[in-house]
């Protein structure tokens, strides 16, 4: 075949017969558009709450939870300072730090009033949590002790209550109680959830505990090993001892949860199970779907056109020739398809921004080539899937007959 | 440049009686001959020009195109012999609609490896008097212009025999003439043109009138004309320069 001509004759027929490609193309284009949004999307997601599991459950770390865990709905809360002293003494633990969470509380300062959740932590939290101050000081096993009113400050909370000016020494006020602001905590950004890590006021626990909750329960307690390969042994230590310290049965339900990055991770890939069967099942629906548009569109096409064929065989076309030239012809309509498909993706992922900030944290969503390729490349194949049917049909034709 | 000998086509269908298209058809054409095959309406001359144009297989017979038997070849081969040594005019034109005339006249070319496509096709538009319309559309052009770009079409490969099917039947008489006067300048340029007409005015413009029916030859008479080419030598380009530039309106 003449190379060059079939090149202008397949450009032609697409621009001059719009129509037909704009059907063709839209199954290519919505596949590519589909595609890269919900791999990006979903891929951002997966690293979003990776790096966040990867905070909360580092791999020398173990978190037990009062009741079933940090998902649960509630129910008895019985972890208390003295099972942790237990568990302490026998698993020889070296680092740990408890964590009360008392919830969103009315947090003044002025004028300004915000709602904020408050938790009590320890001394122990900026090496057991890595995450100290920023700003000023972190607490001090002295504070602690002492049930101090001194409070650590998210850099959201700071820039509300305070916006420019340094909140460290000034006075801001918890539900009536007055705290002293010591420090500012190193920023965490959104969890996967959207919800904003940084807004948050840090108390010392025991202040919690005893001046304003009045309780012995903790929320959780995390511990911090200096072998991460011991953390699997010791986080089943601590649930046998937590056992038998709360009396609770064999095949009785256990009121605590024990976590390893471990366990997480494998319960994160669990959730993300059906959410890695569903992006493939779409994009490949959308592709099928495209695929039988094409076949149907290029087969009414080789209806319409059967006297056409039936001249180009005349001409001196080859059965392989027909087929060439309608497969070129389908291929540069999903080309140019996938294409728009792709300048669409920019569009698409700043009308999800908003979504996805409030659902998932995520502000900037960047796109990466490998699902670009691969949309393009499904968008393409499957394009050429529904072409060879119609061509092969169009060059099984005979001349005579197509041209009667 | 054609012969075939004892060639037969029939057709059958489910429950009718077999049709016998082409019954033991032989026939000799040279170089540059204009031969009418003249017949009524079912006298199987369509199939004739068929089979001549390799568009269809007999079911029995030799044929030999420029001395190589052609009846029996591959597919693919035949349909490359198509695209180098015949060009084919339809009553019906079948140019192809939303396509410039320039674009028409280029369709033989794309499954021909000549990289000069644009050039040839403006020669062949030029050569049939339609220079100054090759971006009109098919749509745009009258019946007579739409049929000289089919004819520029079947000449735009330079091929040795042009077979024409009722080339004047959807046109009026004055265009017709003109139509079958550039038969007649591409003939005397060397080209064999097979007229397949059922009109006796038609086929009086040819060389020799070879009258089918029932499938087989009756009659194959040289008319009282001086003949229109029959050269030796087979110089496409020349035959293209020669024609004039107005053509046969």
């Amino acid at each position: 075949m003449n190379g060059p001509l079939l090149r202008a004759t397949v450009v032609r027929r697409l621009t001059r017969h719009k129509g037909r490609a704009l059907v063709m193309g839209l199954g290519p284009a919505l596949g590519v558009l589909a595609t890269v949004l919900l791999v990006t999307v979903s891929g951002q997601v997966r690293a979003k709450f990776l790096a966040f599991l990867d905070a909360a459950y580092p791999p020398d770390g173990i978190v037990v939870y009062s009741g079933g865990g940090p998902m649960s709905a509630g129910g008895p809360r019985r972890l208390t300072v003295a099972d942790v002293e237990t568990i302490v003494a026998a698993t020889g633990v070296p680092a740990w730090d408890p964590l009360v969470f008392a919830g969103p509380r009315d947090v003044r300062r002025d004028g300004e009033t915000s709602s904020v959740p408050v938790m009590g932590l320890s001394e122990q939290g900026a090496y057991v949590r890595r995450r100290g101050a920023r700003q000023g000081d972190y607490l001090t096993a002295a504070e602690v002790s002492s049930r101090a009113a001194v409070a650590l400050l998210g850099a959201t909370t700071a820039a509300q209550l305070f916006g420019d000016a340094s909140p460290l020494g000034e006075t801001i006020y918890v539900d009536g109680t007055a705290y002293v602001v010591r420090g500012v905590l190193e920023e965490r950004g959104s969890d996967p959830h959207g919800g904003d890590q940084d807004h948050v006021v840090v108390v010392p626990y025991t202040t919690l505990l005893d001046r304003v909750l009045r309780t012995t329960s903790l929320s959780a307690v995390s511990f911090r090993l200096d072998d991460p390969g011991r953390v699997e042994a010791a986080g089943r230590e601590i649930a046998e001892l937590l056992r038998r310290e709360h009396q609770i049965a064999a095949g009785q339900q256990d009121d605590f949860s024990v976590f390893t990055s471990a366990t997480m991770q494998a319960m994160f890939r669990r959730s993300f199970r059906t959410f890695d069967l569903f992006v493939p099942l779409i994009a490949g629906t959308l592709f099928l779907v495209s695929a039988l548009v094409i076949l149907a569109v290029a087969q009414l096409g080789m209806r319409a056109r059967r006297g056409e064929i039936g001249l180009r065989k005349a001409v001196g076309a080859s059965a392989g020739d027909l087929e060439t030239q309608i497969v070129w012809e389908v291929l540069l309509v999903a080309g140019v398809a996938a294409l728009v498909g792709l300048a669409l993706v920019p569009l698409g992922l700043r009308l999800l921004e908003p979504l996805l900030a409030a659902k998932f944290g995520l502000r900037e969503l960047t796109l990466s080539l490998p699902p670009v390729v691969l949309a393009v490349a499904a968008a393409v194949l499957t394009a050429l899937a529904g072409a060879v049917l119609p061509a092969r049909r169009a060059a099984r034709l005979e001349a005579v007959a197509a041209l009667r | 440049m054609i012969e075939v000998r004892e060639l037969e086509k029939t057709y059958r269908r489910p429950n009718l009686p077999p049709v016998k298209a082409i019954d033991r058809v032989s026939l000799r054409v040279g170089r540059g001959e204009l031969v009418a095959v003249l017949g009524p309406s079912g006298s199987g001359k369509s199939t004739l020009m068929n089979v001549l144009g390799l568009l269809d297989r007999p079911d029995a017979g030799e044929y030999l195109l420029d001395g190589r038997a052609v009846h029996a070849l591959p597919e693919d081969e035949l349909a490359r012999l198509r695209n180098r040594f015949l060009g084919f005019v339809f009553q019906a034109y079948h140019l192809l609609p939303r396509t410039t005339a320039l674009e028409n006249v280029q369709l033989p070319l794309l499954y021909s490896e000549h990289a000069d496509f644009d050039e040839r096709a403006r020669r062949a538009l030029s050569a049939v008097g339609l220079e100054d319309r090759v971006d009109h559309y098919a749509e745009e052009l009258s019946g007579g212009q739409q049929q000289r770009v089919a004819i520029a079409r079947a000449i735009v490969n330079e091929p040795a025999v042009l077979l024409a099917d009722e080339p004047t039947g959807n046109l009026d008489s004055a265009t017709g003439a003109g139509i079958l006067a550039l038969f007649r300048q591409l003939a005397q340029c060397g080209t064999t043109v097979l007229l397949i007409t059922h009109d006796e005015s038609v086929a009086a413009v040819a060389d020799r009138v070879v009258r089918i029916r029932d499938g087989a030859v009756e009659s194959d008479v040289a008319s009282r004309r001086p003949p229109a080419g029959g050269m030796p030598e087979d110089s496409s380009a020349a035959r293209l320069e020669k024609l004039p530039a107005g053509g046969a309106r």
